[in-house]
């Protein structure tokens, strides 16, 4: 299905006021990205992403109509996305109704592969604490569907055989409790979960950055409560994408009497973990960083009665590198310019599923 | 992966000799791989001791806000070939200049603290030539070997008994914590401060002795240092490489001098290495990379063979940064220890006496040709 909005001049409220009254019918998502803000400036350098090939770009004021063709074997099939780039917050916005398969072969194949962006990953705090809104928030609002998977490499094993690889799609009422029960027994991380709230409809989130809302269209209140959630995830995932922004590498010039010194300063972003890790945990999660397409080289590993790694990294999707440390209560990471951004967007991802109550915070001195 | 010179010299041994000195070849190509390794292991974590140090000193920190110490120049006797001291920490408002020698493992502690002890008497006759290089007055210097935490008893012991002016740290890597390290029961802190075992500054003293953290951990604020083992350097060179051609920044097979040149100036801009020191380092690094056959040289364009007008080809893979950091340490330990396996070999056989002298005699005329 395709999203059509008559070709004119948004504002980005008049436009989704247009999409609330045209009447859509079938699954509706919002997906969000990350512009890396020492990159991407203003909307149209980001838009400089996707002019290439037989892409589209139409402009409708703030709002620019996208088009690109998903190459299936006998078939080439154009998908429509409606972009927004929010400057105040430096994430772009897409509105679409292609399915999953479309988005994974127009939109996210160029994100996931382009320099300076990235998907704004959902992680299991967020969604869990989204989760926890829903419940005080509607009496009786159920999950119906989620899927979830566990890896033998998580941080969070589970009680049965752990070291299995799962997946699972899961439908039924209990979703709520299963949940839970899944991440208890077999180690699960919930991927998408759909929450379906009372009378007003039901919405998916899932962690590439996506927002679905699967049905109740026509009524005010359900739009309402979907740009709620939203919303409220959204307020979550910049606290952290902030302080990786924040995160820098800096010449400071230093002058004696006679002359000038150019010195570096790092402020770096600096993840807790939700336990102390030992040597078997540090190599899993090493690995994990491997499978995701991160080469750790100029490696040094100083064991004892704890560890500690110093490393550099190297991004090989990206191609960004920059310096990390791991040591058993703590993972810190400076970059060396400010250009790699995303590649923490990246890396955050990654630990985030080691160790999904890990806490990230940024430069408090501690003496 | 033989060289020419060990493939002409075995050639000319009869079938007896050429399997005695394959072998004695074998066992030591086996010995120097290890030693090769355990070499750039030792810089790694050298290297991480001297980046926790700085991650403390550094622009913003707390010893930076509150005292004014801060971190101005690594290695900073190197231009010298002065390899004391990693690290010149400077403080303008009291025009202290304190030396940090860090040293990760204890072995050759002696010979160690004796370098230390030449360097500190000889610092007096150089206080000039320092005040240059900082552009400034020094009104006080401070020396400090910084060990690991568990070795700071035996360090500490040995320099009271030596009775050196020399201060030192012990760092925690696993905790990212450095604290100042005192004989207490041992030397009374009157005694110490004179004696230049503590710092001058009794704050100072006072928050080093109950220990830093660094909010840096242990991460490269330097990615090397000059004198660092040439794997270290190499790698992070050719990751950079790498970088820069996916990038477009380069291509190639258009890559030159100037461009490790470029990525060596950026790292040692924080030392005292002048424009041409960076020259032959990048000279010195180039070779070393054709021998170990991670890079190859063009066909010189130039009649004197000058490197920095030929341009160079990687001939490691760099489909992947695994490969590049995987291709530059193998070969780099490798072909390393082939050399040195080979070179001890023919001296080795050369003494056995089971080559006639008068072969041996020409065999030298020729390597002398």
């Amino acid at each position: 299905m395709d999203l059509t909005i008559p070709l004119k001049n948004y504002s980005h409220d008049s436009f989704l006021k247009e999409i609330r009254l045209s009447e859509i019918t079938g699954i509706f998502s919002v997906i969000c990205f990350y512009a890396n803000p020492n990159i991407f400036f203003k909307k149209e350098e980001f838009l400089g992403l996707f002019r290439y090939g037989n892409n589209k770009l139409e402009n409708m004021g703030e709002i620019e109509k996208l088009t690109m063709n998903a190459y299936y074997f006998n078939e080439i099939k154009e998908v429509t996305y409606y972009l927004y780039f929010d400057e105040e917050n430096n994430i772009l916005l897409a509105y679409t109704q292609a399915n999953k398969s479309d988005m994974d072969q127009t939109l996210y194949r160029l994100i996931k592969r382009s320099i300076g962006t990235y998907y704004l990953p959902i992680n299991f705090t967020a969604l869990l604490k989204l989760t926890n809104y829903l419940v005080n928030r509607f009496d009786k609002m159920k999950i119906t569907y989620f899927t979830a998977l566990h890896h033998p490499k998580f941080k969070t094993r589970g009680m049965h055989r752990p070291d299995i690889r799962r997946t699972i799609i899961y439908y039924g009422d209990d979703g709520l409790k299963a949940i839970d029960e899944m991440k208890k027994y077999y180690g699960m991380l919930p991927r998408t979960i759909e929450y379906d709230v009372e009378e007003y409809g039901k919405y998916r989130v899932n962690n590439e950055g996506r927002f679905s809302f699967m049905s109740g269209h026509d009524s005010i209140s359900s739009w309402e409560i979907f740009y709620d959630i939203i919303n409220y995830v959204l307020e979550d995932i910049l606290i952290y994408k902030k302080i990786i922004d924040k995160s820098e590498y800096k010449i400071i010039p230093y002058r004696t009497d006679e002359k000038i010194f150019y010195l570096p300063a790092s402020t770096p972003w600096i993840v807790d973990f939700s336990i102390e890790l030992g040597d078997e945990e540090l190599d899993t999660f090493i690995d994990m960083l491997d499978n995701n397409d991160f080469t750790l080289y100029n490696t040094s590993k100083i064991y004892g009665d704890s560890f500690t790694l110093s490393s550099m990294i190297y991004d090989e999707v990206k191609n960004n590198k920059f310096s990390l440390h791991i040591d058993n209560n703590k993972i810190i990471i400076i970059p060396y310019e400010r250009k790699i951004l995303e590649s923490f967007i990246k890396i955050y991802e990654v630990i985030s599923d080691f160790d999904p109550e890990s806490i990230l915070r940024s430069d408090i001195y501690e003496q | 992966m033989s060289s020419d010179n060990y493939n002409e010299f075995i050639n000319k041994l009869t079938k007896d000799n050429k399997e005695y000195l394959e072998d004695i070849k074998e066992k030591k190509y086996k010995i120097h791989k290890v030693r090769i390794k355990e070499g750039i292991e030792t810089d790694k974590n050298h290297l991480m001791l001297v980046n926790l140090c700085a991650n403390l000193f550094q622009y913003g920190t707390y010893f930076n806000e509150k005292y004014g110490y801060r971190v101005v120049l690594i290695e900073p006797f190197i231009e010298e070939g002065d390899k004391n001291f990693d690290l010149a920490i400077f403080n303008k408002n009291t025009n202290t200049l304190i030396l940090v020698e860090c040293k990760y493992s204890l072995s050759n502690i002696s010979k160690k603290l004796n370098d230390i002890e030449k360097a500190i008497k000889s610092s007096n006759e150089k206080i000039k030539k320092y005040e240059n290089i900082l552009g400034n007055k020094i009104d006080n210097i401070e020396y400090v070997l910084c060990t690991d935490s568990n070795d700071s008893i035996e360090v500490a012991d040995k320099i009271l008994e030596k009775n050196m002016p020399l201060i030192t740290w012990g760092c925690s890597l696993s905790k990212s914590e450095l604290k100042l390290f005192i004989m207490k029961g041992k030397e009374e802190h009157g005694s110490a401060y004179i004696s230049h075992r503590v710092h001058s500054n009794e704050d100072f003293n006072k928050d080093l002795y109950e220990g830093a953290k660094s909010l840096g951990g242990t991460t490269n604020l330097f990615k090397f240092l000059p004198s660092i083992n040439t794997a270290i350097i190499l790698t992070e060179i050719n990751m950079t490489i790498k970088e820069m051609i996916e990038k477009d920044e380069i291509k190639k097979n258009e890559i030159d001098f100037i461009n490790i040149y470029h990525i060596l100036e950026k790292e040692l801009n924080y030392s005292t290495l002048n424009e041409s020191d960076i020259e032959k380092i990048a000279l010195r690094i180039i070779e070393k990379a054709k021998i170990k056959e991670i890079y190859e040289l063009s066909d010189a364009i130039s009649d004197d063979n000058n490197v920095k007008k030929q341009k160079l080809n990687i001939k490691i893979s760099i489909t992947s940064g695994k490969k590049v950091k995987e291709k530059t340490e193998e070969n780099y330990i490798e072909l390393n220890a082939a050399r040195r396996a080979e070179k001890e070999a023919i001296e080795e056989i050369e003494s056995s006496g089971r080559i006639p002298d008068l072969y041996r005699f020409f065999t030298r005329e020729k390597k002398e040709n």
